[in-house]
């Protein structure tokens, strides 16, 4: 296993990490759970990926963890699951009939720029 | 065209629904999310870590209390946030190398440092930096003799852990502003020497 160091450094390298990262910080802030907690959920994602033989390499690998440990540990503080699966279906259906979904797929669309700066 | 589609990564749906959720049950608020992002994005990094680095190298008696009590030190130049518990700061010397990992996931000392790099949340850094640092730092770029020893630190949640490297010869001259900017996040997490 070798260390890639110059690897483009990023902040976060997407924006969803960084949702994901910030969403953590506010239940912390919140008082739902603390640090800890998150600390040791993550370390049980991570384990477990490692345990199965699939190493961390990347930020995606890491941040999965990162989300599964975040989904495990707000179960476990009472939130269900099926109100997330809920909400991930609203946001499907959300994206699958946005802007992408209709530019891609009908036939009478006309590309248009979201910004122009006049001369 | 229809299987032209863009998908998004599962991970992102999640998220989004997790914010969604606890935002419409009013636990958190998405407008505090954003301005932790923005926190990080723009206002955390190793940028505060090289300025502690820098103080310390031209102030001895910084210095003194920085190795003392590593937290409240920083906290006199604004440093700190409630993530960090403890600061235990580490210097460098000719004989003495030190170099930071957490073995069991990324603990690092965020408000100091900003978030960590990706390979140091890897498995390969965090297991191989306990088995064979020497080896591995050198793969990393920084070749040690044999008769420096390397200290490796593990952080913990309850300690963090900050080096301070070796102020390079030839910057004598050179005031605490410009020290800090010859400071990398590399160095202050002991994978790299200091240099100009």
């Amino acid at each position: 296993m070798s260390i890639n160091i110059l690897a483009k450094p990023a902040v976060f390298p997407s924006p969803w990490t960084a949702r994901a990262f910030a969403i953590v910080r506010a239940m912390e802030e919140s008082g739902i759970f603390t640090g800890k907690d998150f600390q040791q959920e993550l370390i049980f994602s991570i384990k477990a990926r490692e345990n199965a033989g699939t190493n961390i390499q990347g930020e995606a690998a890491y941040y999965d963890c990162w989300v599964e440990a975040m989904t495990n540990l707000i179960h476990s503080k009472g939130f269900s699951i099926e109100a997330i699966a809920d909400h991930e279906k609203a946001i499907r259906f959300r994206f699958e009939h946005s802007h992408h979904e209709h530019g891609s797929g009908c036939p009478h669309h006309e590309p248009i720029p979201c910004f122009v700066e006049k001369s | 065209m229809k299987n032209s589609k863009i998908e998004r990564p599962w991970q992102a749906i999640r998220t989004e629904a997790v914010e969604s959720l606890l935002v419409e049950l009013g636990v958190i608020d998405s407008s505090r999310v954003d301005e932790i992002v923005q926190h990080y994005v723009e206002e955390v990094g190793p940028k505060g870590g090289a300025r502690v680095v820098a103080k310390a190298w031209a102030d001895p008696e910084f210095k003194k209390r920085l190795l003392n009590d590593g937290l409240a030190a920083c906290a006199e130049l604004g440093l700190g946030g409630p993530e960090t518990e403890k600061l235990v700061v580490v210097e460098n010397s000719a004989t003495i190398h030190n170099v930071v990992v957490c073995t069991l996931c990324s603990c690092y000392p965020w408000p100091i440092l900003g978030i960590p790099p990706a390979w140091y949340k890897s498995s390969a850094y965090r297991s191989r930096m306990v088995r064979e640092p020497r080896r591995l730092l050198a793969e990393m770029g920084l070749v040690l003799p044999n008769s420096v020893e390397i200290r490796v630190w593990d952080s913990v949640s309850e300690i963090r852990y900050l080096v301070l490297p070796e102020r390079p010869p030839g910057t004598e001259a050179l005031t605490e502003e410009q020290l800090s900017e010859i400071v990398t996040r590399d160095s202050m997490i002991g994978v790299a020497k200091v240099v100009i």
